[in-house]
Protein backbone atom coordinates (compact mmCIF):
# COMPACT_ATOMS: atom_id res chain seq x y z
CA UNK A 1 0.00 0.00 0.00
CA UNK A 2 1.65 3.48 -0.78
CA UNK A 3 -0.82 5.78 0.82
CA UNK A 4 -0.68 9.22 0.61
CA UNK A 5 2.57 10.90 0.07
CA UNK A 6 2.44 13.86 2.26
CA UNK A 7 5.25 13.29 4.74
CA UNK A 8 6.93 14.46 2.17
CA UNK A 9 7.31 18.28 3.05
CA UNK A 10 7.27 19.51 -0.52
CA UNK A 11 4.28 16.69 -1.89
CA UNK A 12 2.46 18.61 1.56
CA UNK A 13 3.26 22.37 0.84
CA UNK A 14 1.87 21.35 -2.46
CA UNK A 15 -1.35 20.04 -1.92
CA UNK A 16 -2.40 22.54 1.04
CA UNK A 17 -0.95 25.48 -1.64
CA UNK A 18 -3.84 24.13 -4.05
CA UNK A 19 -6.35 24.33 -0.77
CA UNK A 20 -5.33 27.74 0.42
CA UNK A 21 -5.53 29.41 -3.12
CA UNK A 22 -8.43 27.67 -3.57
CA UNK A 23 -10.00 29.29 -0.66
CA UNK A 24 -8.68 33.05 -1.40
CA UNK A 25 -9.74 32.72 -4.77
CA UNK A 26 -13.37 31.54 -3.16
CA UNK A 27 -13.40 34.83 -1.02
CA UNK A 28 -12.56 37.01 -3.88
CA UNK A 29 -15.25 35.55 -5.91
CA UNK A 30 -17.45 36.19 -3.08
CA UNK A 31 -16.39 40.21 -2.70
CA UNK A 32 -16.68 40.02 -6.70
CA UNK A 33 -20.23 38.99 -6.45
CA UNK A 34 -20.92 41.45 -3.88
CA UNK A 35 -19.48 44.07 -5.87
CA UNK A 36 -21.33 43.07 -9.17
CA UNK A 37 -24.59 42.58 -8.13
CA UNK A 38 -26.76 44.28 -10.52
CA UNK A 39 -25.17 42.89 -13.42
CA UNK A 40 -26.43 39.23 -12.42
CA UNK A 41 -29.50 40.93 -13.94
CA UNK A 42 -28.01 41.54 -17.28
CA UNK A 43 -26.49 39.47 -19.76
CA UNK A 44 -24.00 36.53 -19.32
CA UNK A 45 -21.61 37.39 -21.72
CA UNK A 46 -20.32 39.73 -19.24
CA UNK A 47 -16.82 40.95 -18.35
CA UNK A 48 -17.53 40.75 -14.72
CA UNK A 49 -19.95 37.96 -14.52
CA UNK A 50 -17.07 35.87 -17.37
CA UNK A 51 -14.26 37.00 -14.84
CA UNK A 52 -16.35 35.97 -11.38
CA UNK A 53 -16.78 32.53 -13.44
CA UNK A 54 -13.86 31.95 -14.44
CA UNK A 55 -12.17 33.03 -10.78
CA UNK A 56 -15.04 30.43 -9.56
CA UNK A 57 -14.45 27.53 -11.53
CA UNK A 58 -10.41 27.52 -12.00
CA UNK A 59 -8.69 29.46 -8.97
CA UNK A 60 -11.68 27.11 -6.50
CA UNK A 61 -13.01 24.27 -8.14
CA UNK A 62 -9.61 23.28 -10.61
CA UNK A 63 -7.27 24.06 -7.67
CA UNK A 64 -8.66 22.53 -5.18
CA UNK A 65 -9.97 19.68 -7.18
CA UNK A 66 -5.73 19.15 -8.29
CA UNK A 67 -4.70 19.73 -4.67
CA UNK A 68 -7.67 16.88 -3.57
CA UNK A 69 -6.62 14.22 -6.40
CA UNK A 70 -2.78 14.99 -5.62
CA UNK A 71 -3.59 13.16 -2.05
CA UNK A 72 -6.45 10.66 -3.62
CA UNK A 73 -4.63 9.51 -6.93
CA UNK A 74 -1.45 7.54 -5.35
CA UNK A 75 -4.75 5.99 -3.21
CA UNK A 76 -6.67 4.94 -6.06
CA UNK A 77 -3.72 3.59 -7.94
CA UNK A 78 -1.39 2.58 -5.42
CA UNK A 79 1.29 4.12 -6.91
CA UNK A 80 3.00 7.84 -6.45
CA UNK A 81 2.40 10.70 -8.03
CA UNK A 82 5.19 10.48 -11.12
CA UNK A 83 6.62 14.07 -10.19
CA UNK A 84 6.14 16.38 -7.67
CA UNK A 85 8.26 18.98 -9.54
CA UNK A 86 5.85 19.02 -12.28
CA UNK A 87 2.90 19.40 -9.88
CA UNK A 88 4.50 22.44 -8.64
CA UNK A 89 5.29 23.60 -11.90
CA UNK A 90 1.86 22.99 -13.09
CA UNK A 91 0.67 24.78 -9.32
CA UNK A 92 3.17 28.05 -10.63
CA UNK A 93 1.12 28.24 -14.11
CA UNK A 94 -2.54 27.67 -13.05
CA UNK A 95 -1.69 30.34 -9.89
CA UNK A 96 -0.55 33.22 -12.69
CA UNK A 97 -3.37 32.11 -14.55
CA UNK A 98 -5.68 32.30 -11.80
CA UNK A 99 -4.73 35.78 -11.41
CA UNK A 100 -4.50 36.96 -15.29
CA UNK A 101 -7.61 35.43 -16.67
CA UNK A 102 -10.07 37.05 -13.90
CA UNK A 103 -7.85 40.10 -13.92
CA UNK A 104 -8.39 40.40 -17.97
CA UNK A 105 -12.04 39.48 -18.16
CA UNK A 106 -12.69 42.08 -15.13
CA UNK A 107 -10.92 44.77 -17.15
CA UNK A 108 -12.04 43.54 -20.91
CA UNK A 109 -8.34 43.26 -22.23
CA UNK A 110 -9.43 41.40 -24.35
CA UNK A 111 -5.87 41.48 -26.34
CA UNK A 112 -2.35 40.28 -24.99
CA UNK A 113 -3.66 39.40 -21.20
CA UNK A 114 -5.98 37.56 -21.94
CA UNK A 115 -4.20 35.07 -24.56
CA UNK A 116 -0.76 35.31 -22.11
CA UNK A 117 -4.13 33.98 -19.38
CA UNK A 118 -5.10 31.24 -21.62
CA UNK A 119 -1.68 30.12 -22.67
CA UNK A 120 -0.22 30.05 -18.79
CA UNK A 121 -3.63 28.07 -18.28
CA UNK A 122 -3.07 25.81 -20.96
CA UNK A 123 0.60 24.49 -19.82
CA UNK A 124 -0.38 24.50 -16.33
CA UNK A 125 -3.37 21.93 -17.03
CA UNK A 126 -1.03 20.25 -19.58
CA UNK A 127 1.48 19.59 -17.22
CA UNK A 128 -0.67 18.37 -14.50
CA UNK A 129 -2.44 16.29 -17.30
CA UNK A 130 1.14 14.38 -18.14
CA UNK A 131 1.69 14.18 -14.61
CA UNK A 132 -1.38 12.38 -14.60
CA UNK A 133 -0.90 9.69 -17.48
CA UNK A 134 2.83 9.34 -16.35
CA UNK A 135 1.58 7.86 -13.08
CA UNK A 136 1.50 4.09 -13.27
CA UNK A 137 -2.94 3.02 -14.05
CA UNK A 138 -3.93 1.30 -11.47
CA UNK A 139 -4.38 -3.16 -11.84
CA UNK A 140 -7.82 -3.91 -13.06
CA UNK A 141 -8.36 -0.15 -14.09
CA UNK A 142 -11.40 0.55 -11.88
CA UNK A 143 -14.06 2.67 -13.68
CA UNK A 144 -13.58 6.05 -11.28
CA UNK A 145 -9.77 6.01 -12.52
CA UNK A 146 -11.57 6.26 -15.93
CA UNK A 147 -13.74 8.80 -15.06
CA UNK A 148 -10.87 10.98 -13.94
CA UNK A 149 -9.05 10.71 -16.86
CA UNK A 150 -11.64 11.29 -19.10
CA UNK A 151 -12.42 14.41 -17.36
CA UNK A 152 -8.91 15.63 -17.40
CA UNK A 153 -8.71 15.20 -21.29
CA UNK A 154 -12.56 17.24 -20.81
CA UNK A 155 -10.19 19.64 -18.80
CA UNK A 156 -7.86 20.28 -21.81
CA UNK A 157 -10.21 20.19 -24.62
CA UNK A 158 -12.14 23.11 -22.26
CA UNK A 159 -8.90 25.10 -22.01
CA UNK A 160 -8.17 24.55 -25.81
CA UNK A 161 -11.38 25.81 -27.00
CA UNK A 162 -11.37 29.25 -24.60
CA UNK A 163 -8.02 29.62 -25.82
CA UNK A 164 -9.27 29.72 -28.76
CA UNK A 165 -11.56 32.00 -28.63
CA UNK A 166 -8.83 34.50 -26.35
CA UNK A 167 -6.89 34.78 -29.98
CA UNK A 168 -10.16 34.97 -31.99
CA UNK A 169 -11.08 38.85 -29.76
CA UNK A 170 -8.15 39.81 -31.41
CA UNK A 171 -7.56 38.03 -34.73
CA UNK A 172 -11.48 36.85 -35.60
CA UNK A 173 -10.83 33.89 -36.89
CA UNK A 174 -13.57 31.39 -35.56
CA UNK A 175 -16.62 31.28 -37.92
CA UNK A 176 -19.20 31.53 -35.85
CA UNK A 177 -19.86 34.18 -32.92
CA UNK A 178 -18.08 33.83 -29.53
CA UNK A 179 -21.30 32.89 -27.90
CA UNK A 180 -21.65 29.56 -29.84
CA UNK A 181 -18.42 28.18 -28.65
CA UNK A 182 -18.62 29.78 -25.42
CA UNK A 183 -21.85 26.92 -24.99
CA UNK A 184 -19.45 24.67 -26.19
CA UNK A 185 -16.87 25.49 -23.57
CA UNK A 186 -19.23 25.84 -21.02
CA UNK A 187 -20.98 22.77 -21.69
CA UNK A 188 -17.69 20.68 -21.69
CA UNK A 189 -15.87 22.42 -19.20
CA UNK A 190 -18.88 21.83 -16.52
CA UNK A 191 -20.55 18.42 -17.88
CA UNK A 192 -16.71 16.89 -19.03
CA UNK A 193 -14.37 18.12 -16.40
CA UNK A 194 -16.48 19.22 -13.13
CA UNK A 195 -19.65 16.09 -13.18
CA UNK A 196 -17.04 13.71 -14.65
CA UNK A 197 -14.39 13.98 -11.90
CA UNK A 198 -16.96 14.86 -8.91
CA UNK A 199 -18.33 11.00 -10.06
CA UNK A 200 -14.95 9.88 -10.18
CA UNK A 201 -13.84 10.72 -7.54
CA UNK A 202 -17.42 10.31 -4.97
CA UNK A 203 -17.72 7.03 -6.46
CA UNK A 204 -14.59 6.28 -4.45
CA UNK A 205 -14.65 8.50 -1.66
CA UNK A 206 -18.27 8.32 -1.00
CA UNK A 207 -18.74 4.37 -0.06
CA UNK A 208 -15.44 4.72 1.68
CA UNK A 209 -16.53 7.51 4.06
CA UNK A 210 -20.11 5.86 4.64
CA UNK A 211 -18.23 2.41 5.09
CA UNK A 212 -21.04 0.78 3.00
CA UNK A 213 -20.29 -2.47 0.63
CA UNK A 214 -21.77 -1.42 -2.62
CA UNK A 215 -19.57 -3.43 -5.07
CA UNK A 216 -21.51 -3.78 -8.06
CA UNK A 217 -19.94 -0.91 -10.71
CA UNK A 218 -22.28 -1.99 -13.39
CA UNK A 219 -23.56 1.24 -12.83
CA UNK A 220 -20.75 3.78 -12.54
CA UNK A 221 -19.64 1.74 -16.36
CA UNK A 222 -22.94 2.92 -17.93
CA UNK A 223 -22.76 6.33 -16.72
CA UNK A 224 -19.42 6.79 -18.08
CA UNK A 225 -20.24 5.81 -21.44
CA UNK A 226 -23.61 7.71 -21.53
CA UNK A 227 -21.73 10.66 -19.96
CA UNK A 228 -18.88 10.61 -21.85
CA UNK A 229 -20.49 9.64 -25.42
CA UNK A 230 -23.08 13.07 -24.47
CA UNK A 231 -20.34 15.32 -24.30
CA UNK A 232 -18.36 14.00 -27.07
CA UNK A 233 -21.55 14.69 -29.50
CA UNK A 234 -21.69 17.98 -28.05
CA UNK A 235 -17.90 18.65 -29.11
CA UNK A 236 -18.55 17.08 -32.59
CA UNK A 237 -21.79 19.24 -33.01
CA UNK A 238 -20.23 22.26 -32.43
CA UNK A 239 -16.98 21.94 -33.95
CA UNK A 240 -17.49 19.86 -36.94
CA UNK A 241 -21.51 20.45 -37.87
CA UNK A 242 -21.01 24.10 -36.05
CA UNK A 243 -24.86 23.84 -34.37
CA UNK A 244 -25.13 23.36 -31.04
CA UNK A 245 -29.29 23.21 -31.81
CA UNK A 246 -29.75 19.44 -31.17
CA UNK A 247 -27.81 20.42 -27.45
CA UNK A 248 -30.98 19.16 -25.39
CA UNK A 249 -30.62 15.43 -26.73
CA UNK A 250 -27.39 15.46 -25.83
CA UNK A 251 -28.20 17.06 -22.50
CA UNK A 252 -30.86 13.98 -22.16
CA UNK A 253 -28.40 11.16 -23.24
CA UNK A 254 -26.09 12.72 -19.99
CA UNK A 255 -28.87 13.26 -17.61
CA UNK A 256 -29.62 9.75 -18.33
CA UNK A 257 -25.68 8.71 -17.35
CA UNK A 258 -26.29 10.75 -14.23
CA UNK A 259 -29.65 9.18 -13.46
CA UNK A 260 -27.92 5.99 -13.20
CA UNK A 261 -25.41 6.80 -11.22
CA UNK A 262 -27.52 8.07 -8.89
CA UNK A 263 -29.16 4.93 -8.39
CA UNK A 264 -25.83 4.02 -7.68
CA UNK A 265 -25.28 6.64 -4.96
CA UNK A 266 -28.84 5.79 -3.79
CA UNK A 267 -27.56 1.29 -3.24
CA UNK A 268 -24.29 2.84 -1.21
CA UNK A 269 -26.41 4.78 0.77
CA UNK A 270 -28.88 1.84 1.41
CA UNK A 271 -25.97 0.05 2.16
CA UNK A 272 -24.16 1.77 4.31
CA UNK A 273 -23.16 1.20 7.96
CA UNK A 274 -22.56 5.03 9.36
CA UNK A 275 -26.04 5.73 9.30
CA UNK A 276 -24.96 9.49 11.23
CA UNK A 277 -24.00 11.81 8.76
CA UNK A 278 -21.38 14.50 9.87
CA UNK A 279 -21.94 18.23 8.59
CA UNK A 280 -19.23 17.48 5.60
CA UNK A 281 -20.96 14.33 4.32
CA UNK A 282 -24.26 16.11 5.31
CA UNK A 283 -23.17 19.67 2.74
CA UNK A 284 -22.40 16.77 0.20
CA UNK A 285 -25.29 15.25 0.03
CA UNK A 286 -27.24 18.92 -0.52
CA UNK A 287 -25.18 19.53 -3.19
CA UNK A 288 -26.08 16.36 -5.07
CA UNK A 289 -29.66 17.74 -4.31
CA UNK A 290 -28.73 21.23 -6.09
CA UNK A 291 -26.94 19.58 -8.38
CA UNK A 292 -30.44 17.76 -9.65
CA UNK A 293 -32.29 21.02 -9.35
CA UNK A 294 -29.44 22.66 -11.43
CA UNK A 295 -30.24 20.23 -14.09
CA UNK A 296 -34.12 20.91 -13.88
CA UNK A 297 -33.33 24.50 -14.87
CA UNK A 298 -31.25 24.15 -17.65
CA UNK A 299 -33.92 22.00 -18.76
CA UNK A 300 -36.70 24.36 -18.36
CA UNK A 301 -34.38 27.10 -19.78
CA UNK A 302 -33.96 25.41 -22.65
CA UNK A 303 -37.85 25.34 -23.07
CA UNK A 304 -38.04 29.17 -22.19
CA UNK A 305 -38.52 32.35 -24.53
CA UNK A 306 -36.25 34.27 -25.94
CA UNK A 307 -35.99 37.54 -23.30
CA UNK A 308 -35.26 38.96 -20.19
CA UNK A 309 -36.36 35.42 -17.97
CA UNK A 310 -34.60 33.15 -19.99
CA UNK A 311 -31.37 35.18 -19.43
CA UNK A 312 -32.12 35.42 -15.74
CA UNK A 313 -32.86 31.55 -16.03
CA UNK A 314 -29.15 31.19 -17.75
CA UNK A 315 -27.70 32.51 -14.83
CA UNK A 316 -29.72 30.95 -12.21
CA UNK A 317 -28.73 27.72 -13.73
CA UNK A 318 -24.92 28.81 -13.74
CA UNK A 319 -25.66 29.76 -10.46
CA UNK A 320 -27.05 26.15 -9.58
CA UNK A 321 -24.18 24.60 -10.94
CA UNK A 322 -20.97 26.34 -9.79
CA UNK A 323 -22.42 27.82 -6.08
CA UNK A 324 -24.81 25.20 -5.63
CA UNK A 325 -23.24 21.74 -6.81
CA UNK A 326 -19.47 22.59 -6.91
CA UNK A 327 -19.32 25.05 -4.01
CA UNK A 328 -21.67 23.25 -1.48
CA UNK A 329 -19.56 19.73 -2.36
CA UNK A 330 -16.26 21.75 -1.95
CA UNK A 331 -17.35 23.20 1.17
CA UNK A 332 -18.08 19.93 3.01
CA UNK A 333 -15.41 17.71 1.17
CA UNK A 334 -12.87 19.56 2.26
CA UNK A 335 -13.11 18.99 5.94
CA UNK A 336 -13.10 14.98 4.58
CA UNK A 337 -9.81 15.41 2.59
CA UNK A 338 -7.66 18.03 4.10
CA UNK A 339 -7.94 16.95 7.74
CA UNK A 340 -6.66 13.96 6.87
CA UNK A 341 -3.56 14.88 4.49
CA UNK A 342 -2.29 17.29 7.77
CA UNK A 343 -2.51 15.07 10.25
CA UNK A 344 -1.30 12.58 8.30
CA UNK A 345 2.01 15.01 8.39
CA UNK A 346 1.56 16.02 11.48
CA UNK A 347 0.81 13.08 12.85
CA UNK A 348 1.79 10.03 11.42
CA UNK A 349 4.92 9.30 12.87
CA UNK A 350 3.78 10.86 16.77
CA UNK A 351 3.50 8.51 19.62
CA UNK A 352 1.58 11.42 21.04
CA UNK A 353 -1.86 11.25 19.16
CA UNK A 354 -4.07 12.71 21.38
CA UNK A 355 -6.07 14.49 18.53
CA UNK A 356 -7.64 12.84 15.26
CA UNK A 357 -8.11 14.44 11.77
CA UNK A 358 -11.58 15.59 13.12
CA UNK A 359 -10.08 17.85 15.91
CA UNK A 360 -8.24 19.66 13.95
CA UNK A 361 -11.37 21.66 12.65
CA UNK A 362 -14.15 23.38 14.28
CA UNK A 363 -17.53 21.79 13.86
CA UNK A 364 -19.06 24.79 14.76
CA UNK A 365 -17.58 27.07 12.18
CA UNK A 366 -18.62 24.28 9.71
CA UNK A 367 -22.17 24.50 11.04
CA UNK A 368 -22.21 27.97 11.08
CA UNK A 369 -20.88 27.99 7.43
CA UNK A 370 -23.50 25.64 6.26
CA UNK A 371 -26.40 27.96 7.29
CA UNK A 372 -24.84 31.04 5.91
CA UNK A 373 -24.35 29.55 2.55
CA UNK A 374 -27.67 27.98 2.35
CA UNK A 375 -29.34 31.29 3.41
CA UNK A 376 -27.44 33.37 0.98
CA UNK A 377 -27.87 30.95 -2.09
CA UNK A 378 -31.75 30.78 -1.25
CA UNK A 379 -31.85 34.52 -1.48
CA UNK A 380 -29.39 34.90 -4.53
CA UNK A 381 -31.41 32.93 -6.18
CA UNK A 382 -34.66 34.20 -5.45
CA UNK A 383 -33.12 37.42 -6.43
CA UNK A 384 -31.83 36.57 -9.25
CA UNK A 385 -35.07 34.43 -10.39
CA UNK A 386 -37.28 37.65 -9.17
CA UNK A 387 -35.06 40.55 -9.86
CA UNK A 388 -34.87 41.57 -6.77
CA UNK A 389 -31.57 43.24 -5.70
CA UNK A 390 -32.01 43.59 -2.01
CA UNK A 391 -32.01 39.86 -1.62
CA UNK A 392 -29.36 39.38 -4.28
CA UNK A 393 -27.00 42.00 -1.65
CA UNK A 394 -27.89 39.68 0.85
CA UNK A 395 -26.52 36.76 -0.14
CA UNK A 396 -23.75 38.16 -1.54
CA UNK A 397 -23.18 39.46 1.80
CA UNK A 398 -23.85 35.79 3.21
CA UNK A 399 -21.63 34.41 0.69
CA UNK A 400 -18.87 36.49 1.79
CA UNK A 401 -19.34 35.57 5.42
CA UNK A 402 -19.34 31.57 4.23
CA UNK A 403 -16.38 32.47 2.88
CA UNK A 404 -14.14 34.33 5.89
CA UNK A 405 -15.79 30.93 8.00
CA UNK A 406 -14.50 28.75 5.82
CA UNK A 407 -10.96 30.24 5.13
CA UNK A 408 -10.67 30.38 9.00
CA UNK A 409 -11.52 26.50 9.62
CA UNK A 410 -9.08 26.10 6.34
CA UNK A 411 -6.33 28.30 7.85
CA UNK A 412 -6.79 26.61 11.56
CA UNK A 413 -6.54 23.09 9.74
CA UNK A 414 -3.43 24.27 7.80
CA UNK A 415 -1.73 25.96 10.39
CA UNK A 416 -2.41 23.35 13.39
CA UNK A 417 -0.02 22.99 15.87
CA UNK A 418 0.90 19.49 17.19
CA UNK A 419 0.96 19.30 21.05
CA UNK B 1 -10.27 -13.68 22.47
CA UNK B 2 -12.52 -16.71 23.82
CA UNK B 3 -9.91 -18.90 25.71
CA UNK B 4 -8.39 -17.16 28.79
CA UNK B 5 -5.46 -19.57 29.82
CA UNK B 6 -2.15 -19.43 30.66
CA UNK B 7 -1.18 -21.10 27.48
CA UNK B 8 -2.59 -18.74 25.33
CA UNK B 9 -1.54 -15.32 27.43
CA UNK B 10 0.62 -13.52 24.88
CA UNK B 11 -2.11 -13.77 22.17
CA UNK B 12 -4.76 -12.30 25.29
CA UNK B 13 -2.14 -9.71 25.65
CA UNK B 14 -1.60 -8.96 21.95
CA UNK B 15 -5.07 -8.73 21.99
CA UNK B 16 -5.80 -5.94 24.68
CA UNK B 17 -2.75 -4.36 22.90
CA UNK B 18 -4.33 -4.01 19.58
CA UNK B 19 -7.63 -2.36 21.48
CA UNK B 20 -5.42 0.89 21.64
CA UNK B 21 -4.80 0.76 17.91
CA UNK B 22 -7.19 3.37 16.58
CA UNK B 23 -8.68 3.95 13.38
CA UNK B 24 -8.55 7.30 12.93
CA UNK B 25 -11.21 7.99 10.97
CA UNK B 26 -13.56 5.97 12.59
CA UNK B 27 -12.09 6.88 16.18
CA UNK B 28 -12.50 3.29 17.38
CA UNK B 29 -10.13 0.62 18.24
CA UNK B 30 -9.13 -2.02 15.41
CA UNK B 31 -10.87 -4.99 17.48
CA UNK B 32 -13.72 -3.49 18.12
CA UNK B 33 -13.71 -2.52 14.33
CA UNK B 34 -13.17 -6.46 13.31
CA UNK B 35 -9.93 -5.76 11.45
CA UNK B 36 -7.62 -8.28 12.94
CA UNK B 37 -9.14 -11.68 12.00
CA UNK B 38 -6.71 -14.29 13.80
CA UNK B 39 -3.52 -13.76 16.56
CA UNK B 40 -0.95 -16.73 16.84
CA UNK B 41 1.63 -17.30 18.55
CA UNK B 42 4.64 -20.33 18.82
CA UNK B 43 8.34 -20.06 19.97
CA UNK B 44 9.29 -20.47 16.63
CA UNK B 45 7.53 -18.06 14.59
CA UNK B 46 7.08 -15.73 17.42
CA UNK B 47 3.74 -13.55 17.54
CA UNK B 48 1.54 -13.56 13.83
CA UNK B 49 -1.64 -11.19 13.13
CA UNK B 50 -3.85 -11.50 10.48
CA UNK B 51 -5.79 -8.61 9.74
CA UNK B 52 -7.75 -6.13 7.09
CA UNK B 53 -8.73 -3.16 6.22
CA UNK B 54 -12.11 -1.89 5.90
CA UNK B 55 -11.50 -0.92 2.31
CA UNK B 56 -7.91 -1.94 -0.35
CA UNK B 57 -7.93 2.29 -0.62
CA UNK B 58 -8.27 3.10 2.58
CA UNK B 59 -6.04 6.16 2.86
CA UNK B 60 -5.59 5.48 6.82
CA UNK B 61 -4.19 1.84 5.55
CA UNK B 62 -0.40 2.71 6.33
CA UNK B 63 -1.09 4.64 9.52
CA UNK B 64 -3.35 1.97 11.07
CA UNK B 65 -0.40 -0.83 9.92
CA UNK B 66 2.26 1.15 11.48
CA UNK B 67 0.60 1.82 14.50
CA UNK B 68 0.09 -2.20 14.85
CA UNK B 69 3.55 -2.60 14.38
CA UNK B 70 4.80 -0.06 16.84
CA UNK B 71 2.35 -1.65 19.27
CA UNK B 72 3.41 -4.61 18.96
CA UNK B 73 7.32 -3.78 19.26
CA UNK B 74 6.55 -1.67 22.45
CA UNK B 75 4.87 -4.24 24.36
CA UNK B 76 6.10 -7.37 22.77
CA UNK B 77 9.85 -6.23 22.24
CA UNK B 78 11.47 -9.35 23.15
CA UNK B 79 9.46 -11.51 20.67
CA UNK B 80 9.49 -10.96 17.00
CA UNK B 81 6.11 -10.10 15.56
CA UNK B 82 4.61 -10.52 11.67
CA UNK B 83 1.36 -8.82 10.65
CA UNK B 84 -0.22 -9.74 7.70
CA UNK B 85 -2.82 -8.09 5.86
CA UNK B 86 -5.54 -10.33 4.16
CA UNK B 87 -8.10 -9.59 2.00
CA UNK B 88 -10.44 -12.71 2.16
CA UNK B 89 -13.03 -12.72 3.94
CA UNK B 90 -13.91 -9.10 2.85
CA UNK B 91 -14.32 -7.21 5.89
CA UNK B 92 -18.11 -5.98 6.56
CA UNK B 93 -19.80 -4.82 9.39
CA UNK B 94 -20.59 -8.31 10.72
CA UNK B 95 -17.35 -8.06 12.17
CA UNK B 96 -17.74 -5.11 13.91
CA UNK B 97 -18.41 -6.45 17.84
CA UNK B 98 -21.48 -5.24 19.93
CA UNK B 99 -19.33 -2.10 21.42
CA UNK B 100 -17.98 -0.78 17.81
CA UNK B 101 -21.91 -0.68 16.61
CA UNK B 102 -22.65 1.59 19.58
CA UNK B 103 -19.55 3.54 18.74
CA UNK B 104 -20.53 3.92 15.74
CA UNK B 105 -24.40 4.28 15.81
CA UNK B 106 -25.55 1.51 14.45
CA UNK B 107 -26.92 -0.54 17.02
Amino acid sequence: MIGINVDNKSSFVLITAHYLTAAFSFLVATILILLSVPDFLGHYFNPKLLSITHLVAIGWGLLITMGALYQLLPVIVNAKLFSTKLAIASYIFLLLGTILLPLAFWTFSVGKLIQLAGITLLIGISLFIVNLFKTPSPKNRPIEYDFILAACLWLLITTIIGLLMAFNFEYVFLPLEHLHYLTVHAHIGILGFFVSLIIGVSSKLIPMFLLSQTTNNLFLTYAFYLINSSILLILIDGFIFMNIGRIIFYAALFISGIIVYLVYIRTVFKNRIRKVLDVPMKKSMYSFVLFFVAILFYCITYFTEEGKLKLRMINATALLFFMGFITMLILGQTFKTLPFIVWLHKYKDSKNRKVLPKDLYSDRLLTFQMFFFLIGFIFFLMGLLFSFTILLYLGACMFVITAILYCTNITKIIFHKTY
Amino acid sequence: MELFSEANKIEIDVYDTLKSVIDPELAINIIDMGLVYDISYSEVTGILVNMTLSSENCPMGDVILADVNAALTENFSEIPNNVVLVWEPKWNSDFITPNGKKSLNIL
